[in-house]
C-alpha cells in the first residue's frame, strides 16, 4: 500500500502542504481545515508535517501523487510503498555524503544531475 | 451593509498607544481598490495621517503594519510591509517575509495602525477578536530571539507569530530593524527605532480563520501557472535554481567575477583573496544544516539553518537567507565566513541593520587607515580592515550605545562622517542619509539609478531584480502586446545611459504592485518579471475585481507618485536623488570610470520625463497627479508652498 511519508530533516517549514491541502478540501485557504498539521519550533530548527490522511487526495497529479507531495519544494514528503520509501531514504543518504547540496533539497527534486564536489575538483586540476 | 471582501479581510486595527484605546475600522473599499494593500495602503495611510514636518519619534508619527489581499494564500508568501516616517525624513518602508502576515489575515485584519506613544513598554497581542495591549517591561532589553520565545512561552502557543525590536530599536539606533522568525527583518530606513520610540516592543498574532478568494478554480489555475514558471523543471530562468538552493550568497562569486563586489569600503571591487573561503558553496558544504523557507515559498532553500562548527564562534546557530555576509566579509576585508555568519546572527538578535554596521565600520576602518580616526577616537581599537574581533565586539555595543565610539556609529555613517569631517564624508557610502547596500553603481547604471532615486533611501527591493532576463523569455510580439516601451537588448547593457530611466519607471511601478499584492520580490523570475498578465489573473481571481492590465499597473504608478509626494513634502528634491561621492568621482580599481554627473543627469532627466515629473525639481506634475486620482495630493503640496507645475 502506498502512503505519504515524511523526511523531517528536509522540511523547510514553509507550510505549503498544510495550506494547499486545506484549499483542495474546502476551497478556502484555512489551515484549520487541512489534513496536515505542521509542528514547528523556529528556535530549535524543528518543523515536522503531521499527515492525518487516508491517502485519498481529491486532486492528485497525473501520476497519482497527492498534491502535497507533488508541490513540496524540497522533497520532504514522499509517496510510495515500503520498498520505494526505503529506496528514497537510501538515495538521499548516499547523495548527501558526496554533495552537500542535498542537505537542503532531495536529489529527486533537483532538475539535472550534479557532479559531486570531488568530480568538480578533478576537472579543474 | 458592509461590503463583502474576497482576498482582503476588510478591517483595519487602530491602536492608540498614548491612551491604550483599540478600535476596529472598516477598510474603505476605495482604498483597497486604488492602493491594493500592504505597501500601497500603508503609504496612503501615512500620507493622510502624518503631516509635513512631524517628529518621527513623536506621538504623531504612525507605525503601520500592512498585509495584502493575497496574503494567507500561497501567493502572498507572508510578505508584509511596515511603514512610518523615518528618522532620515524619508519614507520608511520595509518588506518582511516569514510567517507573521497569514496569521494576521487568519485573525481577520488587513492593517494595524499604531499612533501615540506608550508611557511604559508594551506589546500588542492579537488573537482573532481579542486584541490586548500587554505589559512588556520584562521584555525590554531582551534580544529579538528571546523576545519571540518569551512571548510564545508566556501565552503558551508556539505558533504565535511575533514581530519585535531588539535593543537597537529600543535605543533609537539609526536604521534599527523590525525583526521576527529569527532572521526576517525589514525597515532599513529606521522602523525599528520608530517602534522603539513608541515603546512598542512587539506585535504578536494568532488567527484561527481562513482566507477566501473570489473564484477558487480560476485562482488555482493561475497559481499553478506561477509555480510552473518558478519550478526547477519548468522554468527557463537559471536564477531559479541558483537562488532557490544557494540563497543570496550566490551573489558573492558572481559579483566578484563581474567586478561588482564592494571590497574594503568599495575602494576595490574584487575580493580574490577571500572569495573561495566566503562563497555560497562553502556555506552549503561546511555549515548548512537544513532548508528553511518563508510561508509557502516554492524555493526549497533560499534560507538555510546553519551551525558554525569551527573557529572562535563554534556553536553559533542561525539562518542564512539574503546576502548579508557580503558586508561582513569583502566590505570589511574579512576572509572568514564563520565570523560573518556569527556577526549576522548577532545583528539579528540585536535588531540591527547589517548594512548599517557594515558600511559604518568600513567607513571607520578606511578613516583609521588614512589616519583620520586614531586610537583616541576609537577607544583603543585598531580599526584596520580585516579586524574580526572589533566587528564582533562592536555589534552589541552599537545596539546598546555603550561607549562614545559605538555611539558615533549608532547614528549612522552619514552623521558620523559629518561629525568627524576632515574629508571622511567622501567615503561615507550613503544616499539620503542612509548607508547603501551592496548594489554596484559605477559599472551597473540601472542599479545606480534605482538606488539613487528610491523614495525610502537606497533600496534594491523597489526595482528588483537588477540582472537581465534572457531575451528569449519575452518575444518581440509579446513585448508589443504588453506595450513594453523599452528594448530589452538595449536596457541591459550595463554601462549605457540611454533607456535606463524608461526601464526604471516600468520596474518601479510594477514592483509597487507586487509589493502590494504582495508577493516576494526575490522570486520575480522567468516571465513573471515582465509579463504582468499572470499577476493580473491572480489579482482578479483572488479579489473578484475585473481590472485590465493597464489599470493594475496604474495602481503601482499611483503608489509610486504618492510615495514621491511624501518625500517631496519632507523637502526632498532632485538634488537628493544622487549617489555617494566615491561612486561619482573615483574610478573602480578594475578600471571602470566613475559615474559622472553628466551621465547621471541624463538618466535622471529621462526617468523624470518618463514619469511626468518636473525635471528640475522631481515634484510630480499636476496633470500626472490628477490622472492618477491624486488631485488632493497636488492641492496639499501647494498649500505647503511647494510649486506643482
Amino acid at each position: 500500500m502506498k502512503t505519504i511519508n515524511v523526511i523531517p530533516e528536509l522540511c523547510s517549514g514553509c507550510r505549503g502542504c498544510e495550506l494547499l491541502c486545506s484549499f483542495i478540501l474546502s476551497r478556502e485557504f484555512h489551515p484549520g481545515k487541512s489534513r496536515i498539521r505542521l509542528v514547528k519550533d523556529d528556535h530549535q530548527a524543528i518543523s515536522i508535517p503531521l499527515v492525518f490522511c487516508n491517502e485519498k487526495c481529491p486532486q492528485p497529479d497525473s501520476a497519482g501523487i497527492p498534491l502535497c507531495v507533488a508541490m513540496c519544494p524540497t522533497g520532504a514528503l514522499i509517496f510510495g510503498d515500503e520498498e520505494e520509501i526505503v529506496k528514497k531514504r537510501r538515495e538521499l543518504l548516499e547523495k548527501r555524503s558526496v554533495e552537500p547540496l542535498f542537505r537542503v533539497i532531495a536529489p529527486w527534486k533537483y532538475p539535472f544531475p550534479v557532479n559531486s564536489r570531488q568530480d568538480c575538483n578533478q576537472e579543474t586540476s | 451593509m458592509a461590503k463583502e471582501y474576497f482576498g482582503w479581510k476588510g478591517r483595519i486595527l487602530r491602536v492608540d498607544l498614548s491612551t491604550g484605546k483599540i478600535s476596529k475600522e472598516e477598510l474603505p473599499w476605495d482604498l483597497a481598490r486604488q492602493y491594493i494593500g500592504c505597501r500601497g495602503i500603508n503609504s496612503k495611510i501615512l500620507w493622510d495621517e502624518v503631516k509635513a514636518g512631524t517628529d518621527p519619534y513623536g506621538p504623531d508619527n504612525r507605525l503601520i503594519f500592512g498585509v495584502g489581499p493575497l496574503d494567507g494564500t500561497p501567493v502572498g508568501m507572508a510578505r508584509m510591509s511596515v511603514t512610518a516616517l523615518a528618522q532620515t525624513r524619508c519614507l520608511g518602508e520595509g518588506g518582511i517575509g516569514g510567517y507573521w502576515s497569514p496569521e494576521l489575515k487568519f485573525a481577520g485584519y488587513d492593517n494595524v495602525v499604531f499612533e501615540g506613544t506608550a508611557d511604559t513598554p508594551v506589546y500588542l497581542h492579537i488573537e482573532d477578536e481579542k486584541v490586548v495591549l500587554k505589559d512588556a517591561r520584562h521584555l525590554w532589553g531582551e534580544d529579538s530571539w528571546r523576545t519571540e520565545k518569551l512571548i510564545q512561552d508566556e501565552l503558551g502557543d508556539r505558533d504565535i507569530q511575533v514581530r519585535c525590536i531588539g535593543p537597537a530599536g529600543e535605543n533609537l539606533v539609526h536604521s534599527a530593524m523590525v525583526m521576527g522568525n529569527l532572521n526576517r527583518a525589514g525597515g532599513r530606513a529606521g522602523l525599528g527605532d520608530v517602534m522603539g520610540s513608541k515603546k512598542l516592543k512587539a506585535v504578536s498574532v494568532r488567527g484561527s480563520g481562513g482566507v477566501q478568494v473570489a473564484d477558487p478554480d480560476r485562482f488555482e489555475k493561475a497559481y499553478f501557472k506561477v509555480r510552473e514558471l518558478l519550478s526547477f523543471n519548468g522554468s527557463m530562468d537559471s536564477w531559479n535554481t541558483a537562488w532557490g538552493t544557494m540563497g543570496g550568497l550566490v551573489l558573492m562569486r558572481i559579483f566578484n567575477q563581474l567586478g561588482n563586489l564592494h571590497t574594503r569600503n568599495a575602494m576595490q571591487m574584487q575580493f580574490d583573496e577571500g572569495i573561495d573561503q566566503c562563497s555560497g558553496e562553502e556555506l552549503l558544504g561546511k555549515y548548512a544544516k537544513r532548508p528553511r523557507g518563508c510561508y509557502c515559498c516554492p524555493y526549497p532553500s533560499c534560507g538555510k539553518y546553519f551551525e558554525i562548527t569551527d573557529g572562535p564562534y563554534a556553536g553559533t546557530v542561525g539562518e542564512n537567507t539574503s546576502a548579508l555576509e557580503l558586508v561582513f566579509t569583502s566590505l570589511l576585508g574579512i576572509t572568514t565566513l564563520s565570523t560573518a555568519m556569527a556577526a549576522r546572527t548577532l545583528c539579528n538578535k540585536m535588531g540591527l541593520d547589517a548594512f548599517q554596521v557594515g558600511y559604518g565600520l568600513s567607513w571607520a576602518m578606511e578613516s583609521f587607515e588614512k589616519g583620520i580616526l586614531t586610537t583616541a577616537d576609537t577607544e583603543g581599537r585598531e580599526l584596520r580592515f580585516g579586524n574580526e574581533e572589533a566587528l564582533m565586539e562592536l555589534i552589541p555595543k552599537i545596539a546598546r550605545r555603550e561607549g562614545d565610539f559605538p555611539n558615533l556609529l549608532a547614528d549612522g555613517v552619514d552623521k558620523a562622517s559629518k561629525r568627524i569631517g576632515k574629508g571622511s564624508e567622501q567615503w561615507a557610502l550613503q544616499i539620503k542619509g542612509q548607508q547603501i547596500e551592496c548594489m554596484p553603481q559605477r559599472n551597473f547604471y540601472f542599479a545606480a539609478l534605482g538606488v539613487g532615486t528610491s523614495e525610502s533611501g537606497p533600496d534594491h527591493t523597489r526595482w528588483y531584480p537588477p540582472y537581465p532576463p534572457h531575451p528569449a523569455l519575452i518575444s518581440p510580439e509579446t513585448a508589443e502586446e504588453l506595450k513594453l516601451d523599452f528594448d530589452l537588448r538595449d536596457v541591459f547593457v550595463a554601462r549605457k545611459k540611454e533607456g535606463k530611466g524608461t526601464f526604471l519607471k516600468f520596474m518601479t511601478d510594477t514592483r509597487a504592485v507586487i509589493e502590494s499584492l504582495p508577493f516576494c520580490i526575490f522570486l520575480m523570475r522567468d516571465k513573471l518579471n515582465l509579463d504582468f498578465r499572470y499577476w493580473l489573473e491572480l489579482f482578479n481571481a483572488g479579489t473578484g475585481l475585473d481590472y485590465s492590465l493597464d489599470e493594475l499597473i496604474q495602481c503601482g504608478e499611483r503608489i509610486m507618485n504618492l510615495e514621491r509626494a511624501i518625500i517631496v513634502r519632507e523637502g526632498f528634491r532632485r538634488k537628493d536623488d544622487t549617489l555617494p561621492y566615491r561612486m561619482m568621482n573615483e574610478p573602480t580599481d578594475t578600471g571602470h570610470p566613475p559615474l559622472d554627473q553628466e551621465t547621471w543627469d541624463y538618466m535622471l532627466d529621462e526617468y523624470y520625463e518618463k514619469r511626468d515629473w518636473d525635471v528640475k525639481t522631481a515634484v510630480p506634475k499636476r496633470s500626472k497627479l490628477e490622472d492618477l486620482g491624486l488631485k488632493s495630493v497636488a492641492e496639499e503640496l501647494e498649500t505647503l508652498g511647494i510649486e506643482v507645475t
